[in-house]
């Protein structure tokens, strides 16, 4: 039982990683991004190009990291990866959204658009890479046998490890950076931004920038500990939603909390159901919390 | 020439015209007051002003320059700012963040400026790590006036500083506001409580179906009957 808590730990934080930035691009843009786990998974694919596909043939070196299934050149690609995801983010934004806000486009006009990107982004990792699973690494790794009977691969301890980096400074970039103060601010009362003089589009290009790299990060660590599939990040978009409404929309420690929760949650109930099951379970939770909090559990008021 | 010269106004939202021919001045350090009905077009001037609308006819001049249509932060770095009616805080933030987002446009040291704005509210000093969100309504008013007065404006546009609040903290809010005018700071006021506002300001505007009406020295509109009777509750 423990062992299953600790696993839905781990779902959890992948997904909040992807909810967090789905979060802070409502919160500023005001529209549902649906093509935030498509990102999840192009970041994934980026790191299986570099590392598995062109680094080698390159003759670059994989430095082992002690029990990791993977070294020193797969986090590089991780970096590159969360750089390249943010890019596009960034180009999407520069051609796409930003016309539409420009003409004033309703928030389901920029969803719809999105839900586009998404279909585009699965489409060409299909065709490239095809339907079927892939691996970063097929070394097996022994597990490590931890108290109360938990069997934790060294590179489930790594992704916990990550997470926690990532969400420790993005709490540390939000709370006392002038440009993170900026973005709650935005996201609080955009109209106000823009008369206080805080220059929005830069803030919101931060944003992207943000969002997308964090899910880069977060498609990267679920393809360590599963594997990648063109559909994983889209079979993602559902519980990240139901995160950042179970944690309150807007909020990045609601949907980080609210990520921990569905992750576990999820977990737990395939050891009394079966895995299909998982997010009817998630949404069984999630329709309960709105029952008694309308606002989620960190909505404003 | 004024600190503020609006010449020949028209403005409105898209197809819907609100204001027609509008010209209004303000001298440098003068307090002046916009009274008017309810749809009188009182807000959506100060809008235009601040660049949130743009004229479709007729100019606004501030300090020697057309800011015609120019960008919020460019008017702030001029020495312009503004506080809307409702919405004018940041309320998941803290008191001090809103400050500090009004000096967004600062790259340099502004903590002089923080504890000067700290000492003209001593509230706020107190208050200052709490969230707006559970400030009362005065105080976020005050707040909000504050997050204005960072960049130490030459001109404050202020739109109903005093709507929505007790009777006690109304007289409190006009206090405040004559002591940032007596520090030399001009203000552009739109108010429903008209009798307070012009009080406080030296001239006024009475503005009626987006054209204004009558100006004057504030005095003199107090005793105008016409005035009296449309807008200061009917004294007879």
């Amino acid at each position: 039982m423990t062992e299953i808590l600790v696993y839905g730990v781990i779902l959890g934080s992948i997904i909040a990683l992807g909810a967090i930035g789905l979060t802070l691009l409502y919160g500023i843009l005001r529209f549902a991004h649906f093509a935030h786990g498509d990102l999840m998974t192009f970041g994934a694919y980026v790191v299986l190009l570099l590392n598995v596909q062109l680094l080698p043939a390159w003759g670059v070196p994989e430095l082992k990291l002690g029990p990791l299934s993977f070294g020193g050149r797969m986090l590089g690609a991780l970096i590159i990866s969360m750089a390249v995801t943010a890019m596009l983010a960034l180009l999407i934004d520069r051609l796409l959204y930003r016309p539409l806000r420009a003409r004033r486009s309703s928030a389901i006009i920029l969803a719809m658009a999105s839900l586009g990107i998404a279909f585009i982004l699965r489409s060409v990792i299909y065709i490239i890479w095809g339907p079927q699973f892939l691996f970063y690494s097929q070394a097996l790794r022994p597990a490590w046998e931890l108290p109360l009977e938990v069997r934790l691969r060294p590179d489930q301890v790594f992704i916990l490890g990550f997470v926690l980096v990532l969400v420790l400074g993005l709490y540390v970039f939000l709370q006392s950076t002038k440009l993170g103060k900026a973005m709650r601010a935005m996201a609080d009362n955009p109209q106000l931004a823009w008369i206080s003089g805080i220059e929005t589009g830069r803030v919101t290009a931060w944003t992207w920038i943000l969002g997308a790299a964090l899910a880069a990060a977060a498609g990267v660590l679920y393809g360590i500990d599963a594997q990648l599939r063109p559909d994983m990040g889209w079979s993602f978009l559902l519980p990240l939603f139901a995160a950042v409404i179970l944690g309150g929309i807007g909020s990045p420690l609601g949907a980080l909390v609210g990520g921990l929760i569905l992750g576990v949650v999820q977990q737990v109930s395939t050891a009394f159901l079966l895995p299909t099951y998982k997010p009817a379970v998630a949404f069984l939770v999630l329709i309960l919390l709105l029952l008694i909090r309308p606002r989620g559990l960190f909505g404003g008021t | 020439m004024a600190l503020l010269e609006v010449e020949h106004v028209n403005s409105g939202y898209g197809e819907m015209s609100i204001l027609y021919d509008i010209s209004i001045r303000v001298e440098a350090g003068e307090a002046v007051s916009l009274i008017g009905p309810n749809g009188a077009g009182k807000s959506t001037l100060l809008r235009t002003i601040f660049g949130l609308l743009v004229p479709t006819a007729g100019r606004v001049r501030f300090d020697h320059t057309d800011i015609t249509g120019m960008r919020p932060p460019l008017l702030a770095r001029r020495g312009l700012s503004y506080v809307p009616q409702v919405d004018n805080v940041f309320p998941s933030l803290t008191v001090q963040e809103n400050l500090e987002m009004g000096a967004f446009v600062r790259h340099d040291d502004f903590s002089q400026r923080l504890e000067e704005m700290y000492g003209f509210f001593p509230n706020l000093r107190l208050k200052h790590k709490q969230r707006v969100s559970n400030l009362s309504g005065g105080e976020r008013q005050m707040v909000a006036m504050a997050r204005a007065l960072m960049l130490d404006p030459q001109l404050l546009l202020l739109d109903e500083p005093s709507a929505g609040l007790a009777p006690r903290l109304v007289s409190t809010v006009f206090e405040k506001l004559a002591e940032i005018n007596q520090s030399g700071v001009a203000l552009l006021i739109v108010e429903q409580n008209t009798r307070e506002a012009l009080r406080l300001s030296h001239r006024g505007y009475v503005m009626a179906s987006g054209q204004v009406r009558l100006e004057g020295p504030s005095n003199q509109l107090l005793e105008n009957a016409e005035v009296g009777r449309l807008y200061l509750g009917g004294r007879r």
